[in-house]
C-alpha cells in the first residue's frame, strides 16, 4: 500500500481498543503507541513527520497478526504497519519531530 | 517542556511522563471523537503514590486531570476538553491483589480489563458479571467509575451493583476509602454510589474491591424475529412473568436488523445462565414463550460460545432452527 492508501485504511478505525487485548508489545509496555490501536492512529493522524516516541511505536510492532482477527472495522492492521514501517526504513519520513 | 512537567517527570521517573505530541493525540479522545484539546502530558501510574505525586502537581501548578483507563467510552468520558491538561493513565494499574472464593470478592487496581479479571476468575469458578460490550478492553475502574453495563444485565445489572468498596485519591491529594468489604454496609452516607458514575470529576480511583458471582454451569438463549416490536416486548414481559430469570434480553430494531443483514424484523436475542442438565427443558419454555407472541426463532444456542456467535450478522448458519 502507498501512504495514503494506508491513511484511508487507517482511518477506519473507529478507536474502540479491542485489538489491544490480544496484541503482546501492549500487554508488556501497557502504552497505547505500543499497542495496534495507537499505532494505526500515529498512522491516521501522521503529517509527514514522526516523533522519537512515535517512532518507537511503530518500529516495535512484531506484525504477529493478532489484532487482525480482532479489529470489528476489518482493517489490515498488521500490513498496514509493516507498510509503514517500509515507508520509515526507505528514508520517506523525518524522524524525531518535536 | 513547561518547568512543572520537567519537575513531575523528576518525580514520577522519566518513562512515566510523556510528552511527545504524537502521543499526546491518541490519548486526548476516545470513540465518541469528541473535539479535544490536546493534554500537556500522559502520565502512566504505577500506584496510589503516583496518583497523589501528580494530583499534588496539578494543585501546585493550577493544571486539569482527566483520568482515563482504556478510553473505550462512546460518549467522550476519556476525552480531554480543558486545556492546561494532564491525562492520567491508569493503564498500568492492573493487578489483580486478592481474590476470595469464599466470600466471592476480589481486591484488584482499576486499570485491568474486565476480560483479563474474568478469564483469571474463572480459575476460581467466578467471575465479575459487568458486562459493557467493550470488555475485552473496557477496564474493572473505567466500568465503575463510568456505570457501565451491558449484555448480561437483564440479570446482573451494570458495575454499581458490583462494587463494594474503593480507594480514591480527591482532589485535596487526599487517599480515601469508601464502602467496606461486606455486603452488609449500611452505616452512613454511601458515599460509594456517589463516586460510582461520577467519572472522575471526584477522584481517582486507585483499588476497587469487587463483588463478584459464581460462573453458571451453562447458558442457552435463541435468537427471535417479529413484525411488530409490541410482540417482541411483550416475549420479554411473559418469560418473566413464567418465572424465566433471564440473563441476556437484547432487541435490535427494523433498521437495525435490516443493516447488519438480519432482514427488515424486530430482532430479539434472549437467553438465561442456568444448572447444567436443564438446557433442553430451558430452551423449549423460551421458545414457547417467543412462538406464543407471533416470534420466529431463527437460531438457538444450548452453550453461552454459540450464542455469541448467533448474535453476529451471519451467524445464523451455526445452528439454525
Amino acid at each position: 500500500m502507498n501512504l495514503a492508501e494506508l491513511k484511508a485504511e487507517a482511518s477506519k478505525c473507529q478507536f474502540c481498543g479491542f485489538c489491544e487485548y490480544a496484541c503482546p508489545t501492549y500487554k508488556t509496555m501497557r502504552m497505547r503507541h505500543f499497542g495496534p490501536r495507537g499505532r494505526i492512529n500515529l498512522i491516521k493522524n501522521f503529517d509527514g513527520e514522526l516523533s522519537e516516541a512515535a517512532y518507537m511505536g511503530i518500529m516495535t510492532c512484531l506484525v504477529c497478526r493478532a489484532c487482525d482477527a480482532q479489529c470489528t472495522a476489518g482493517i489490515k492492521i498488521a500490513e498496514v504497519i509493516h507498510d509503514f514501517k517500509a515507508y520509515i526504513l526507505e528514508g520517506k519520513i523525518y524522524k524525531n519531530k518535536r | 517542556m513547561s518547568p512543572c512537567l520537567a519537575d513531575l517527570r523528576k518525580t514520577l521517573g522519566e518513562d512515566k511522563v510523556v510528552t511527545d505530541p504524537d502521543i499526546l493525540r491518541i490519548y486526548a479522545r476516545d470513540p465518541a471523537s469528541f473535539e479535544f484539546e490536546l493534554p500537556l502530558a500522559v502520565v502512566y501510574a504505577e500506584s496510589a503514590d503516583d496518583v497523589v505525586d501528580v494530583v499534588n502537581y496539578a494543585i501546585k501548578n493550577k493544571l486539569y486531570i482527566t483520568p482515563v483507563f482504556h478510553s473505550t467510552s462512546l460518549s467522550g468520558n476519556a476525552a480531554t476538553v480543558t486545556r492546561n491538561t494532564i491525562v492520567l493513565s491508569s493503564e498500568r494499574m492492573n493487578k489483580i491483589l486478592e481474590v476470595s472464593d469464599v466470600d466471592w470478592l476480589a481486591v484488584v487496581q482499576p486499570g485491568i480489563k474486565i476480560d483479563e479479571f474474568n478469564l483469571e476468575l474463572m480459575r476460581y469458578g467466578l467471575q465479575w458479571p459487568v458486562d459493557p460490550a467493550s470488555s475485552k478492553t473496557a477496564s474493572v475502574g473505567g466500568s465503575i467509575i463510568n456505570g457501565g453495563g451491558g449484555v448480561k444485565g437483564a440479570k446482573y445489572g451494570p458495575a454499581p451493583h458490583w462494587v463494594l468498596a474503593l480507594e480514591a485519591v480527591i482532589g485535596t491529594g487526599e487517599r480515601i476509602r469508601v464502602g467496606c468489604r461486606t455486603l452488609k454496609c449500611r452505616e452512613g452516607y454511601d458515599l460509594l454510589h456517589l463516586f460510582v458514575g461520577s467519572e472522575g470529576t471526584l477522584g481517582v480511583i486507585t483499588e476497587a474491591t469487587v463483588r463478584l458471582a459464581p460462573l453458571p454451569e451453562a447458558f442457552v438463549g435463541i435468537v427471535a424475529q417479529y413484525d411488530d416490536i409490541v410482540d417482541l416486548a411483550n416475549t420479554v414481559v411473559e418469560a418473566r412473568r413464567r418465572g424465566l430469570w433471564l440473563m441476556v434480553a437484547e432487541f435490535m430494531d427494523d433498521d437495525g436488523s435490516e443493516l447488519v443483514g438480519l432482514g427488515r424484523k424486530y430482532t430479539l436475542w434472549m437467553g438465561a445462565d442456568i444448572s447444567a442438565g436443564s438446557e433442553e427443558a430451558v430452551l423449549t419454555r423460551l421458545r414457547e414463550v417467543a412462538e406464543r407472541n407471533r416470534g420466529k426463532v431463527v437460531a438457538e444456542a444450548a452453550k453461552w460460545g454459540i450464542s455469541s456467535s448467533c448474535w453476529s450478522p451471519g451467524g445464523f448458519s451455526i445452528q439454525p432452527r
